[in-house]
């Protein structure tokens, strides 16, 4: 189909399960004809913790085939259960609670992509280790469809730990007062927490391993002040997205929602909490305090544009700081310079979405 | 135009920092992979950041091909300036900072792996990835290969460890790729930069995450009657759950040329094949993990498992493993070091395939390899002086890439494709997808100034299949 559409100059873009990304950092033209890549297993050796889909294939789908296997992918991203692996991969979604804290980057291991010069290429491979060639896994991971079609993509698995469970509690002193004590931990030990209007922060803590490990991990959150604790389900691809797990929570995402992501030295996580939590006060923020990033989602408004750019003026000037918007306003930032190039060689028709423009203050998008 | 590029660049390093004769060349004319020898036109030693990017522009505006070069311990000729100007960046080797709170330090190019981890050290934190090769090699030369090392199992490799770079591109422009504590949301810039060999530009500045020291080590050593055990055993423990921090194995052949080297590290010597497995981390849980690895071993076959008491143990069964390269060079004066990775079920049949291609080119294979991988390192000790025995060498290797492709496998984990990996590439790549590797070289460097002729092998990209035979010299 791409390849037709190439040959006929027609505008073309990937959709998945067309669950979120309403206004996401690239433009989602309405005209342009849709293509939803196959759904299904190729290949899968379970003792090799790889599989290799078609990349339409559902998270919850691919959750379960790995489950008869025991095991998982390493991250439930943000959004809905439905969601497909190539979409997760275009957008690089983010994911609460990963297991030890990877990504979906770090879990890529080969794609195949139909490029806007109707090139089908096929990049990395089905191995946990790879530096043949250049990384155009990275490349296209995160490219938000922009560069091309992906149709098959395969991924590193992760056998599922004997113990796996996701345990919470409130943390009733303020973040300047909590973000230190999160930040000096030492163990393998995902956290985040989460802020609603309203409600004490939330801390919840990924603890994984065996019997004896998990138990010290669930003794270091007390020890981190956590109180009022208590074991949820677990965490991982298949119970994060149970809709009666009090996890669904994390993972819920508005349809029409604004989506920030920001990102400052983890030292500086308190300063830049506050910063979110008083340019939107009606916000739900979830800190990650090992990265010192937090995620930002709260009702959309007209102004949305202006909004994120308060909120990026308001960080004190020594505090380094970035942000980024997922759905709901216009990317912050101008492309770099080798992103407009990149772009060209792959699709120098322009058949597939473009970048939002930036927002620039004063000037009507 | 020699003199002038000569003239050039000394006033930018001082002439003393600028190498032209061909006797202070020879020292550049391979990196750790001595089957392949070039001479620089040139070799440029630039001492400060402001100089390398003077260099590059000097280097762009003379319109001149170049090649960026950290320590040379590179294993696939990525390093080799043939007859272009070498750009040495082992004079850069200032730990600009580190910032232990939030477990990230700044660097320049040449500083020696080891040498930021023994520095974060006091800080409770250290430098993963550690190659073997890590007490001479640079953070540089680890981007430029996307270097792994043993523990890479756990840990990951160089991409997951660094978090910006400031690059000066083959047009002499500076930008900053990544950003140490930002979100981008523009394409995946340094991940690209990672692993591209010298081709994409050099690397002036690194950002480096930390990651904790870990409070507890255990390391083990399991001895296996036979090849097959091993392998299953190492399915085993992967299938767990439980990522060993490593899990190394050396075949019968690399067992007795590290215990007749003054490497010995006490390696059963009639084994056929060990594994050496580390986990490490928080101390609770962990003897259960080594209890459970313990009977992994032994329900594979096994003949026994026994783990190191002491530090001093520990040091000992390592140094045995990183130093294996080293000991096998008492078996003969060459040696070929090769990479390449299978799915972790394919090993056992991979590595019958490999005795089998050994015993018919009458070469000796010693493998040692991070097994928890799937990353082999078959290695064959030879004569390069012996016209026959390499041409066996290399028809050897070129069976054992075959093999590894055909199991599904990929014909490099961590050394790159340099020169020696780059006949195997179309192999394993469509003349499209290395069009498209083409393309985004274009991007950074549309000259192919920057380490011509590596990576990728330009005659078999699409574009050249298209191409007037008459044209083809310009590609």
């Amino acid at each position: 189909m791409v390849r037709d559409a190439v040959a006929s100059n027609t505008m073309v873009r990937a959709m998945g399960a067309g669950s979120w990304l309403h206004g996401g950092p690239v433009v989602n033209d309405a005209s342009a004809t849709a293509i939803r890549p196959c759904a299904g297993v190729m290949e899968y050796t379970p003792g090799d913790l790889v599989i290799t889909v078609h990349a339409g294939t559902p998270l919850n789908a691919l959750a379960a085939i790995c489950a008869d296997s025991g095991q998982m992918l390493a991250v439930a991203p943000y959004g809905a259960p439905h969601a497909t692996i190539g979409a997760v991969v275009a957008t690089a979604a983010a994911a609460p609670l990963a297991y030890d804290e990877l990504t979906i980057r770090d879990l890529v291991l080969g794609l195949t992509v139909v490029t806007g010069t109707g090139d089908i290429v096929r990049v990395g491979g089905k191995v946990v280790k790879n530096v043949a060639g250049f990384d155009l896994v990275r490349l296209h991971t995160g490219a938000f469809g922009t560069l091309g079609v992906i149709t098959e993509v395969s991924v590193r698995l992760h056998a599922r730990p004997i113990m796996d469970h996701v345990v919470t509690g409130t943390l009733d002193d303020p973040p300047p007062l909590w973000v230190p004590r999160l930040l000096a931990n030492r163990a393998p030990l995902p956290m985040l927490v989460r802020m609603a209007p309203g409600e004490p922060a939330q801390l919840f803590a990924r603890c994984t391993g065996n019997p004896a490990r998990a138990s010290a991990l669930r003794g270091l959150v007390q020890s981190y002040g956590a109180r009022h604790a208590f074991t949820l389900g677990p965490s991982d691809t298949l119970g994060a997205h149970d809709p009666t797990a009090p996890t669904a929570l994390l993972h819920h995402v508005p349809e029409q929602a604004l989506v920030l992501r920001a990102r400052t030295t983890p030292t500086f996580g308190a300063v830049l909490i506050d910063a979110a939590q008083r340019t939107f006060p009606e916000a739900t923020v979830l800190f990650q305090p090992s990265r010192g990033s937090l995620r930002l989602v709260t009702p959309h408004t007209a102004d949305a544009d202006r909004r994120v750019a308060a909120f990026m003026a308001s960080a004190p000037p020594s505090m380094p700081f970035s942000t980024v918007v997922e759905q709901g306003a216009s990317p912050p930032r101008d492309p770099h310079a080798l992103d407009v190039k990149l772009k060209h060689t792959f699709d120098p028709a322009g058949l597939f979405p473009q970048r939002r423009p930036a927002y620039t203050p004063g000037v009507s998008p | 135009m020699r003199d002038a590029l000569l003239s050039t660049l000394s006033a930018i390093v001082g002439p003393r920092w600028v190498k032209s004769r061909a006797p202070d060349l020879v020292a550049y004319d391979a990196d750790g992979l001595p089957g392949y020898r070039a001479l620089p036109n040139l070799a440029v030693f630039p001492g400060t950041r402001d100089e390398v990017v003077a260099v590059v522009q000097a280097l762009a505006s003379a319109n001149v091909a170049f090649v960026p070069r950290g320590a040379g311990t590179g294993l696939s000729g990525g390093a080799l300036a043939d007859d272009v100007v070498l750009i040495g960046l082992n004079r850069l080797t200032r730990i600009l900072a580190v910032d232990a709170a939030n477990r990230v330090a700044r660097v320049e190019p040449g500083v020696v792996n080891a040498k930021l981890s023994r520095a974060v050290a006091p800080f409770g934190l250290q430098y993963a990835p550690d190659p073997s090769s890590q007490s001479v090699c640079t953070i540089g030369g680890n981007v430029a290969e996307n270097a792994g090392g043993p523990h890479c199992l756990k840990y990951g490799v160089t991409l997951n460890h660094i978090v910006a770079c400031e690059v000066v591109l083959p047009d002499g422009t500076v930008t900053q790729l990544g950003n140490a504590f930002g979100e981008s949301d523009g394409y995946d810039l340094l991940g690209l930069f990672v692993g591209s060999e010298g081709c994409f530009g050099v690397a002036t500045e690194i950002t480096v995450r930390l990651v904790p020291l870990p409070d507890t080590v255990h390391t083990m050593l399991a001895d296996f009657p036979t090849v097959d055990a091993a392998a299953r055993a190492v399915s085993r423990i992967v299938a767990t759950g439980i990522i060993p921090a490593a899990l190394e194995m050396m075949d019968n052949a690399t067992i007795r040329a590290v215990e007749a080297s003054i490497y010995a590290a006490g390696y059963p010597v009639d084994a056929a094949a060990i594994l050496l497995c580390e986990v490490d981390g928080m101390a609770d849980g962990l003897s259960e993990d080594v209890s459970i690895i313990h009977d992994c071993c032994m329900d594979a076959g096994a003949r026994g498992v026994v783990v190191a008491t002491t530090a001093a143990d520990r040091t000992r069964l390592w140094q045995g493993r990183k130093k294996a390269f080293g000991a096998m060079g008492r078996i003969a004066p060459s040696l070929v070091v090769q990479d390449a990775v299978v799915p972790r079920t394919r090993l056992p049949d991979v590595l019958a395939t490999i005795h089998d291609i050994a015993t018919r080119h009458q070469v000796q294979v010693c493998n040692v390899f991070h097994a928890g991988d799937g990353n082999l390192h078959p290695n064959i000790p030879y004569d390069a002086s012996d016209a026959d025995a390499s041409a066996r060498v290399h028809e050897a290797m070129s069976e054992i890439m075959q093999a590894c492709i055909d199991a599904g496998g990929t014909i490099t984990g961590e050394h790159g494709v340099g020169l020696d990996k780059l006949p195997y590439m179309e192999r394993l790549f469509s003349a499209e997808s290395l069009s498209a590797m083409c393309g985004v070289r274009d991007v950074f460097d549309p000259e192919r100034r920057a380490n011509p002729g590596k990576v990728v092998p330009v005659h078999a990209c699409k574009e050249w299949h298209g191409t007037p035979r008459s044209t083809r010299a310009r590609l």
